[in-house]
């Protein structure tokens, strides 16, 4: 090593940052790459450059661009300059594939060469750049090697050999007969190397070497005995490391075998007895090859004899001093107590007492063990003591497994099923972020069947007692089957938590809520009038989530409908919460003024104690047959599928583009004023992509629509001419129609078209325009809800008119006589909600054509929106002005009260 | 099988490093980080094995320098951690009371030394007397 290169290690070690050093070594790098330009270098100078680059690169600088030199410097004939070479090559290749092959040739030269160095310097090469395609190359010269008369080369041949079994077994393992041979080496340590060999063969194929266990047997008895050279002693423990691979070895191949088993039993215990005598402070040889046993133990096959030598030994390890000792103690009898469940009886105090070490490591291995050894009799002690370390815990996706686990392991486990909801309540309050939904079915199923752990009623003496102070109740089953002290008890426990009003996660006061709502009239602590007092405040309260505030109102509902007490203060909740943003609360607040109204039925609709109870559900929805007959015969419209819809939209909108061509020509009006005032920023794209759609269907859709269309576009047809349009009738609010820009070049259809996609227009002329659409859209979608209502849908077109009225602001007696009819009709609206032919005006045929053409459209343009913009509709829902709000109620009562109750008792 | 074993010091710089499985330049900085990162924070009486990913990492620590190791799960701890007790006995022997200038300046005779008593990922050579041997055979060379 020259003296630059001592300066450059010095100066590397003083610096202070990695920046100064980085700045040295790339200084460093730019003298390489002027020598690696260089074509003549001796050899004693390349090794040195070749030492200086491997310190570069252990730097993590990269140096490929030297690779080379390493390589020439493996071919020196200088055994030192090629040891640096050899060495060199085998840090750098495995960042550089290429190197690998112009290896080869020097290590096959180097394999024949009559200098054992030359050759163990080759071999270790081998054994760190091999690849599965080298192998053929120097295999037969490594066979050869087997057989060489230094011990330190066969040595190294043999884990060449095992580097390519690793990377090829199938072609390696017929030279097994050669191996064999080796495990009676004079050399121990070469008998160690092919032990290695067959340790990795014992893993994969352990049949094939059945017949060589004599021989481990022997060979382990004989380091037992102390026959080998001193120098493979350590600290007194003869070849601790042989002694290991054997007995791994020894294991697979007793696993699930009586008779290698048989075998094996006695020089294991042997081995054992051995190990003790070499405890000494601070050395764990011995307690290695102890703790080797005690899994050997635990693999063979079970002999008691040995398993209780081996709980004893594994005692001596948890009750160790040494956390490195209690560690393996506790990872040792996690595996034997599978095989032998007693091991663990005299140290489930210091196992327990684990949990509480400051080692991380030990306290995983004990949770591990302590999941194993959890029976019935120590469960609610354990879980006790997992809960606490859990507090202790940070990392979220180990607490979330441990949580599951514990609830599980409760479940498994629990004896008493009041335990069982008082844990799993501790539970909740503390981590229930981190369970999962499972666990409340889980626990509203067994409330409500008390199925789960029923078989030990025989110990619940005291559930009995309190049965009888509960009347007969307690003892009867009730009609749905579960057990009602434990219905009193629950819902006991959790009035409580709800009457503590404590921040509690919300997955608990979802169960508490359940239950208190089935099962509020068996509560002994408080009064119904109370608990629900409790749960208003709650409704209330910041701290829970709508989800919770939904179930709430649901709990208050069903306990309205049980007890048949009544609360102003509920009064004021549906109020405030009817117009809450979030449509679960607000369907359930309507639900619960819906039942309440209906005091005759409210016990069917919500039975007592019904939650097991099969519910019929009838899919034709056959009770409904008679009111869609009456329907039809007071002249409502037949149901619409929605593929018909789609096909009458398919239809009209190729009306519409026939027109589109014709309204192509200049515009010579000026574009609306825009004097909206929306607040909505965003808008919807979809509108062009759709019409894009539809117009490429149309070709193909045309043929089919002409025969199976059912509605009425004769009407359209007539009054669309060559000549434009033919105008609308004297008795026709026309004056209306002309006096919006568009409605002059097109038809009718095309004209409620317009109407129907007036946002649209609006978009191609201003931009703020698109909550219009949306509330048009909300129509739609209401109006699909209920065919009956078509009424605000001409409410709507005639105040769009008049809206437009306004914003142009002209042609004064025009207006006047539009914003009359508007009103009229809208009067008309407000009074009644049936349908639209009987409360207007008398019309004209033209006119109810038109309505019939626009309820159409309206039915199919909705319909397929709706799928497009289901996110939209749920905010559009309510927040349309113009629908009246008589119409709101009525559809959501109707609609919502029907589907929905059936669903709440699911 | 051992994965690598590295020597760090406490300052977090790597002094050797053998690689006993294929793996990527980045994924040996993380791996070397990710070492430091655990070793370097445990106290002294905890135990001496950390369980990482799916290995575990045996280390012990000599002066300014925590030596580690990362074996599979099936294998002996504790033999490990004396396998890195004898390396640490051998590099002694052969420096004469070693210290960590000793391998920064002869990093490649420590690994040579290595190379003698671990290949391929086991331990082949537990005799501190043969590792010595070869090691003054090399010298010789020079």
């Amino acid at each position: 090593m020259t003296k630059e290169f001592e300066k450059l290690i010095r100066e590397i070690g003083d610096c202070k940052s990695k920046l100064d050093e980085d700045r040295l070594i790339e200084k460093q790098i730019i003298i390489l790459k002027k020598f690696t330009k260089k074509k003549k270098i001796k050899p004693k100078q390349q090794s040195e450059l070749v030492l200086r680059l491997l310190f570069c690169q252990l730097l993590g600088h990269d140096v490929s661009f030297a690779h080379i030199l390493a390589i020439n410097s493996s071919q020196e004939s200088n055994l030192f300059y090629k040891f640096i070479g050899y060495l060199a090559a085998s840090i750098f290749i495995s960042t550089n594939e290429d190197l690998q092959l112009l290896m080869i040739n020097s290590i096959q030269k180097d394999l024949k060469s009559d200098k054992t160095l030359a050759i163990s310097i080759a071999l270790t090469t081998i054994t760190k750049i091999i690849t599965v395609d080298m192998i053929p190359a120097v295999l037969s010269n490594v066979l050869i090697l087997l057989k060489h008369q230094e011990p330190l080369i066969r040595k190294k041949a043999l884990a060449v050999m095992y580097t390519f079994l690793k990377q090829s077994p199938e072609s390696i393992l017929k030279y097994q007969k050669d191996f064999e041979l080796m495990l009676d080496d004079k050399d121990i340590s070469v008998t160690g190397v092919a032990l290695d060999l067959f340790l990795f063969i014992s893993k994969k194929k352990p049949k094939t070497i059945k017949h060589l266990v004599v021989s481990f047997v022997e060979i382990l008895n004989l380091i037992i005995s102390g026959k080998l050279p001193l120098e493979y002693d350590y600290r007194e423990i003869h070849a601790p490391w042989i002694q290991i691979k054997l007995l791994k070895i020894l294991s697979y191949l007793g696993q699930d075998d009586p008779n290698t088993s048989r075998e094996i039993y006695q020089v294991v215990q042997l081995v054992l007895k051995q190990s003790e005598i070499g405890f000494i402070n601070g050395v764990f040889a011995g307690h290695a090859i102890m703790h080797e046993c005690i899994k050997t133990i635990t693999k063979l096959y079970p002999s008691t004899k040995l398993l209780e030598l081996a709980s004893i030994a594994a005692g001596r390890f948890v009750t160790s001093y040494s956390n490195n000792l209690k560690y393996l103690g506790i990872t040792a009898l996690t595996d034997l107590v599978l095989v032998y469940p007693e091991a663990t009886n005299k140290h489930q105090i210091i196992i327990v007492d684990c949990l509480e070490d400051s080692d991380e490591t030990l306290k995983r291995r004990t949770i591990e063990l302590l999941f194993r050894i959890t029976n019935k009799s120590n469960i609610s002690f354990i879980v006790e003591k997992m809960l606490s370390y859990l507090k202790t815990q940070k990392d979220k996706k180990y607490k979330t497994s441990l949580v599951s686990r514990i609830l599980k392991l409760a479940e498994e486990h629990g004896t008493n099923i009041k335990w069982y909801i008082l844990t799993i309540n501790k539970i909740l309050q503390i981590f229930g972020d981190l369970v999962t939904h499972d666990i409340v079915y889980n626990i509203m199923k067994l409330i409500s069947e008390g199925s789960l752990l029923e078989d030990e009623e025989d110990e619940e003496d005291e559930e009995d007692e309190e049965d009888e102070e509960n009347g007969k109740k307690g003892s009867q089953k009730t009609k749905y089957g579960g057990n009602t002290a434990l219905k009193i008890f629950s819902v006991d426990i959790y009035s409580e938590i709800i009457s503590l009003k404590r921040p509690y996660p919300n997955i608990l006061y979802q169960i508490s809520l359940w239950v208190v709502g089935e099962y509020s009239y068996l509560c002994s602590n408080f009064t119904t009038e109370e608990t629900m007092i409790n749960i208003v405040d709650l409704i209330n309260a910041f701290y829970i989530s709508d989800e919770s505030r939904a179930m709430a109102i649901t709990a208050l509902t069903k306990m309205v409908s049980h007890s048949g007490k009544y609360l102003e203060q509920i009064d004021t909740i549906i109020q405030k919460y009817s117009t809450s943003r979030n449509t679960d609360i607000r369907q359930r607040c309507f639900e619960m003024k819906g039942i309440l109204k209906l005091p005759n039925i409210i016990d069917k609709i919500l039975p007592l104690d019904s939650i097991n109870a099969d519910i019929e559900i009838d899919p034709n929805l056959g009770f409904l047959n008679e009111f869609v007959e009456n329907s039809l015969k007071n002249g409502c419209k037949k149901y619409i599928s929605k593929e018909e819809r789609i096909k009458m939209e398919n239809e009209l909108q190729l009306g519409m583009n026939e027109n589109k061509k014709k309204s192509k020509e200049l515009r010579f009006e000026a574009y609306q004023p825009n004097n909206t005032q929306q607040s909505s920023t965003w808008r919807i794209p979809q509108q062009n992509i759709y019409e894009q759609e539809i117009n490429k269907n149309q070709i193909t859709n045309t043929i089919e629509l002409e025969d199976s269309i059912s509605l009425k576009v004769s009407g359209i047809s007539q009054r669309w001419t060559e000549n434009g349009y033919s105008g609308f009738k004297e008795n026709e609010p026309k004056n209306i129609e002309n006096q919006t820009e568009k409605m002059e070049e097109k038809d009718t259809s095309d004209d409620l078209n317009q109407y129907n996609n007036l946002g649209d227009n609006n978009n191609n002329n201003n931009d703020d325009d698109d909550d219009d659409d949306d509330d048009n859209n909300d129509n739609l979608n209401n109006n699909n809800l209920n065919n009956q209502n078509f009424n605000h849908k001409n409410e709507k077109i005639l105040e769009v008119k008049s809206f437009r009225f306004n914003r142009i602001g002209s042609k004064g007696p025009m207006l006047e006589e539009g914003q009359k009819t508007n009103e009229k009709i809208l009067n008309n609206d407000n009074n009644n909600n049936t349908t639209t032919g009987q409360q207007k005006p008398p019309k004209t045929e033209e006119e109810l054509k038109r309505e019939k053409t626009v309820n159409a459209l309206f039915n199919g343009a909705g319909s397929v929106r709706t799928s497009r913009k289901k996110s939209k509709s749920q905010r559009i829902n309510f927040n349309s002005k113009h629908i009246t709000k008589n119409t709101i109620e009525k559809n959501l009562e109707k609609t919502e009260n029907l589907i929905n109750l059936g669903s709440e008792k699911n | 099988m051992i994965r690598y074993i590295l020597v760090q010091n406490r300052q977090g710089k790597t002094r050797l490093s053998r690689w006993y499985f294929p793996c990527s330049d980045e994924e040996k900085n993380k791996l070397l980080s990710d070492f430091y990162k655990l070793v370097n924070v445990r106290d002294p009486k905890l135990a001496n094995f950390i369980e990482y990913r799916t290995y575990k990492i045996v280390y012990r620590r000599y002066a300014g320098l925590f030596f580690g190791m990362c074996v599979d799960t099936t294998d002996n701890e504790l033999a490990a951690l004396e396998s890195i007790h004898l390396f640490v006995e051998s590099l002694d022997a052969y420096f004469g009371n070693v210290c960590e200038l000793d391998i920064v300046f002869h990093f490649w005779k420590c690994y040579a030394l290595m190379d003698e008593m671990f290949l391929t990922g086991e331990i082949q050579e537990t005799s501190k007397k043969i590792v010595l041997k070869r090691m003054s055979d090399l010298d010789r060379l020079n």
